[in-house]
């Protein structure tokens, strides 16, 4: 009944930053931001179905994506999601906090 | 704020547009499925294995489509819907318990809302006449803990005249007349009224014109006593019959003319009363005859007396006036020096008090044994629920497992006791409509019983907004107490000890008791 928090590998706050990053280059419909993140990620990253529409709709009633339906590239009905102002304010601050975050976990880890 | 108010509304089209919504929602999701296999087959897995494959990939599709569907719904709101109509499931299922959980509550409540209905009737009602809070009901200190609010002839009539922080002060007196009709003698209740008495209680008539100061003379009008006399009159006697003003009435052998009709809703200054005929005090002595109070004169002590403050006046100046002229009016209305002399000795002074009820005798009597009823049907209330909570506990224990079971499920703790609650309100809901339903009834027995039948008097203990106030109340406080600890019982404790327990049975809920012996 309730939900869990079903993201795969991935953190879900991690997960709405990589949409948000896959999505600045241009609208594009769910399963293009899935291929795209394993895509670009060298097929290390896989996101699930399951995480990937709620995470979708989600940023969709925060106001950080519009949606929009239009035909994709083999012709067919599709569901395209761009960024909103709010989403690309919310994409600069993401990319910030996971640059402090990764630098600081790798400070750590290359301790001796 | 913003972003709130834009989910607020997405969620809001969501709901009205709910058909659309699911429809856009699976056809998304059907695209992702096609892309999907698309890519699976440019992949090169055969034709006869892709629908396999497409599916342990994707999973199950209603599945995804189900949790799309609760995010763009109002959780709380829905979640209320679905516990409403679970919990009415749950209480079909075990009709004994439903009705006795039903009746018990019906009967608290019940009592509770009687008891309250007659309290409301006889107490805080106001007098439906306009602006009834700026009236105030006049009274006599002398020397006892509580004043006497009967007035005698001569005090009121110096009264009458000397007030500033009133605009009118007028007495009101219940009488029984005898009216002559065309099949003998009839018995019809009636009030005697000062000159100013509808100025005061500022109600038009229905037709004609109301009693004034020029028909509370001595001998009255020139044309004789004037009456006015209520709608139910006029349709019993008078067969609604327009030409009604200036029929003649014979009242105690003396001959009196209609001169006004007032509408239904209205019901003169004294709450219980339900006066058909209005007739100038100064009749008085006219229609009563050797038994006039009037004729007793400063010993006849027979009328109540209230006033209607001055558009800026307050009750605490009208009181502080009403004191200081106590003297004066004592003086002005006899030269029995000697019986002055007993009064002023005893502190005799005039107050003012609150009056937008009206006033009435039997408050007097009843306020304080209402009062104690009414405390005790609170007891009752509190026991039905009591009796309640222990049947629901009881049956919490019984639920034990259901409860375990949809709580490893993945219900959490705080959604399973909103339903536990929403089965009580239900219950409570139930139980205070049926007490609501059956209060009226057994309020105007009860009232009838109160006023042992010797004023022929009318306690108005049909259904208002405070009523009904009172009994939501009840009913809300009614479930808290019953439902609350029952449902945080039932779901306290350890998850899977109870699903093993509650196969084992009854040593589970040995230990679920509150209060220990």
């Amino acid at each position: 009944m309730e939900r869990t928090s079903d993201t795969g590998q991935l953190i879900q706050g991690t997960l709405e930053m990589l949409i948000l990053k896959a999505l600045a280059l241009g609208p594009l419909h769910g399963y293009g931001v899935a291929e795209w993140i394993h895509q670009t990620s060298q097929q290390m990253l896989k996101v699930e179905e399951g995480a990937l529409y709620p995470a979708l709709h989600r940023m969709e009633l925060r106001g950080m994506l519009k949606a929009r339906w239009g035909a994709s590239d083999n012709n067919r009905r599709a569901k395209f999601y761009e960024l909103t102002a709010e989403g690309q304010k919310r994409l600069h601050a993401e990319a910030q906090r996971w640059a402090r975050l990764s630098s600081a976990v790798a400070f750590v880890m290359q301790a001796s | 704020m913003a972003p709130n108010l834009h989910e607020f509304l997405l969620r809001l089209k969501a709901l009205f547009l709910k058909r659309r919504m699911d429809r856009d929602m699976a056809d998304e999701l059907a695209f992702h499925r096609a892309m999907l296999r698309d890519k699976l087959l440019r992949e090169g897995v055969p034709q006869t294995d892709v629908n396999a494959a497409t599916r342990r990939t994707f999973g199950d599709p209603s599945r995804w489509h189900e949790r799309l569907r609760e995010l763009w719904q109002f959780q709380s709101l829905e979640n209320l819907a679905r516990d409403a109509s679970f919990s009415a499931r749950m209480l079909r299922k075990s009709p004994g318990f439903s009705v006795v959980a039903i009746l018990t509550l019906a009967l608290g409540v019940g009592a509770n809302t009687t008891v309250f209905s007659i309290i409301d009737g006889l107490l805080l009602r106001p007098l439906p006449v306009p602006a009834s809070d700026r009236l105030a009901v006049l009274g006599i200190h002398q020397g006892n803990p509580l004043p006497n609010y009967s007035f005698s002839e001569p005090l009121f009539r110096s009264l009458e005249h000397r007030h500033e922080s009133f605009s009118e002060v007028i007495a009101l007196s219940h009488t029984t007349l005898q009216v002559k009709g065309n099949a003998g003698s009839e018995n019809i209740s009636g009030q005697f009224v000062s000159g100013d008495f509808f100025f005061a209680l500022e109600t038009a008539p229905l037709l004609g014109r109301t009693l004034g100061p020029q028909d509370d003379h001595k001998g009255g009008h020139p044309a004789g006593f004037g009456v006015v006399v209520s709608e139910s009159f006029w349709q019993r006697w008078f067969n609604r019959a327009p030409d009604v003003i200036g029929k003649k009435l014979e009242i105690d052998n003396t001959v009196v003319t209609v001169v006004g009709v007032m509408p239904k809703r209205f019901i003169g200054a004294d709450p219980l009363e339900r006066p058909e005929l209005y007739i100038p005090l100064a009749a008085e002595p006219v229609l009563n005859g050797e038994r006039s109070m009037t004729a007793a004169g400063i010993h006849g002590w027979w009328m109540t007396v209230m006033g209607r403050l001055q558009p800026q006046a307050t009750l605490e100046q009208a009181n502080a006036e009403m004191t200081a002229i106590s003297s004066a009016v004592l003086h002005e209305s006899t030269s029995d020096t000697g019986w002055i002399a007993d009064r002023e000795k005893r502190h005799f002074h005039f107050a003012a008090e609150s009056g937008s009820a009206g006033f009435t005798y039997v408050r007097l009597l009843f306020r304080k044994p209402l009062a104690a009823v009414f405390a005790m049907c609170g007891g009752i209330l509190l026991l039905a629920c009591l009796n309640l909570a222990s049947l629901l506990l009881a049956r919490g224990a019984a639920r034990q497992r259901e409860l375990a079971t949809r709580l490893s499920m993945g219900a959490n703790r705080r959604r399973l006791v909103q339903q536990l609650l929403v089965e009580s309100l239900l219950i409570a809901v139930t139980g205070t409509a049926a007490g609501l339903a059956i209060a009226p009834l057994v309020g105007k027995s009860l009232a009838a019983i109160l006023l042992g039948g010797q004023f022929d008097a009318h306690i108005d203990t049909s259904l208002d907004i405070r009523l009904f106030g009172f009994a939501a109340l009840a009913a809300i406080v009614a479930a808290l107490v019953v439902g609350l600890i029952p449902a945080l019982q039932a779901t306290a404790g350890n998850l899977s000890e109870q699903i093993k327990q509650g196969q084992r049975g009854t040593q589970a809920h040995e230990r679920q008791r509150i209060l220990p012996r």
